[in-house]
């Protein structure tokens, strides 16, 4: 189906390193963060770290995970989320079950919900959940 | 008679029904529909000492404030580009990215580039706001890499113009990645007979792309692209929040930040409900009028 044309190769060897770039792109940010909790305090104060660390400590992340106030925080983080999936899980899914099926007050229960969403936030045609109300 | 016992019986059936769904139904009442009455503060003046039902009533004062208010048309005039410029290349860009990527034959690597692509989508805004600070800084990688090639370092997210280019860069470089995901869905849903009629017609793969992929595609494109003109007034506050300082105020601020600042840290509340219950009704007027759209040209159905 697809013609080996020198053309052809041309453009994907040039497709691969394109989205190879762009791919890399997306995660170097990430890299040279880590990087630089992995490297000594001067050296970071002093934007000296790229992507790899320099002065290797992890003396960041033993001083965070000793602070009280960050386990807390943790710790709420993942109630929230448990909890919260969890709860929006059940009253989502008898939601839909119960719309889902034709009976009587089914046009009255879809328009409660949907004239509240459509209040309240904008609609999510990419499906992507997130929430920016 | 038959009919009474007919709809009782009915009932009786229906009742689980209805008991299942009345936790959703409460929690939207209590949580959403309620909290509406909230809205009055807007043509109250609202002081927090008198509470919320013994605060004077004025009516239309803080809407007419809003409007000539001197920062307000700026203000409204921010959210509208940003809003805009995000629409517009949230859409082109993953459409693009998922062209190219279904042009790669190695499963692997396609696979590793969606993975590392979507990553970023799953980040929250706290988070880039400081690696993005941290990044964009003037002394940061980015500047050192600018001046290391020779040009000037560009002050990111300090210079209005710039902080403008910034949120709609990062917010691309956050979302573009799962929005390919549905694209490359819809590419991959593509009758591959089309492809090899075109080949027989004698298409090149460039030909076959505008000519076969882009029409079929077109469908999604509209559906998308009519759903978003409900978000035009939603610009990203997570976002510029985290992301903004005075010195981009004039150019970066948007009417969430606005009512944030003014609002709610001056302690004008009944002037914040005032711009929020202006942006709802606009939003809300067009969400409604996208649905339309998007049902009559787009097959869009909601139920």
């Amino acid at each position: 189906m697809y013609r080996n044309t020198i053309g052809y190769r041309w453009f994907s060897g040039f497709n691969t390193v394109l989205l190879a770039a762009i791919a890399v792109l997306c995660i170097l940010p990430l890299i040279h963060v880590a990087a630089v909790s992995f490297s000594s305090s001067s050296a970071a104060m002093a934007n000296q770290v790229y992507f790899w660390p320099v002065g290797f400590s992890a003396e960041a992340y033993a001083r965070t995970l000793a602070n009280p106030l960050f386990l807390r925080s943790l710790l709420l983080s993942t109630e929230r989320t448990v909890a919260g999936t969890v709860l929006s899980m059940v009253l989502t899914v008898s939601a839909a079950f119960v719309l889902s099926r034709p009976f009587a007050g089914r046009a009255f229960y879809s328009w409660f919900f949907c004239v509240h969403d459509a209040v309240q936030r904008r609609p999510d045609p990419d499906l992507s959940g997130r929430d920016e109300a | 008679m038959r009919e009474g016992r007919k709809s009782s019986v009915r009932l009786a059936r229906q009742l689980p029904l209805h008991l299942l769904i009345l936790p959703s139904i409460v929690c939207l009442l209590v949580f959403n529909y309620a909290p509406m009455t909230g809205l009055l503060m807007a043509f109250k003046d609202y002081k927090a000492r008198l509470g919320f039902w013994d605060s004077p009533w004025v009516g239309m004062k803080h809407l007419h404030y809003m409007f000539t208010y001197p920062d307000s048309t700026q203000v409204i005039w921010n959210t509208f580009l940003i809003a805009s410029l995000k629409i517009a290349a949230n859409t082109v860009v993953p459409i693009l990215f998922a062209l190219l990527l279904n042009e790669v034959r190695t499963l692997f690597f396609k696979r590793s580039v969606q993975t590392l692509v979507y990553l970023p989508h799953f980040l929250s805004w706290v988070i880039l706001g400081g690696i993005l600070t941290d990044i964009l800084g003037n002394k940061g990688i980015v500047n050192q890499l600018l001046s290391g090639i020779g040009l000037d370092p560009v002050f990111f997210l300090g210079d209005g113009d710039w902080f403008r280019f910034t949120v709609v860069v990062s917010d691309v470089w956050k979302e573009f990645g799962f929005s390919t995901i549905i694209y490359l869905a819809a590419l991959t849903g593509i009758n591959m007979s089309l492809y090899e009629a075109a080949e027989i017609d004698g298409a090149t793969r460039l030909k076959q792309t505008l000519h076969v992929t882009l029409p079929a595609l077109v469908p999604v494109i509209l559906v998308v692209g009519t759903l978003s003109l409900g978000n035009i007034l939603n610009a990203g506050f997570d976002q510029i929040f985290n992301l903004y300082n005075p010195l981009v105020y004039r150019e970066g601020d948007i009417i969430d930040t606005f009512v944030y600042r003014v609002g709610l840290m001056n302690g004008s509340f009944s002037f914040a409900t005032a711009v929020g219950l202006f942006k709802s009704a606009v939003s809300f007027v067009l969400i409604v009028a996208a649905y339309r759209l998007a049902y009559r040209f787009g097959n869009y159905r909601i139920f």
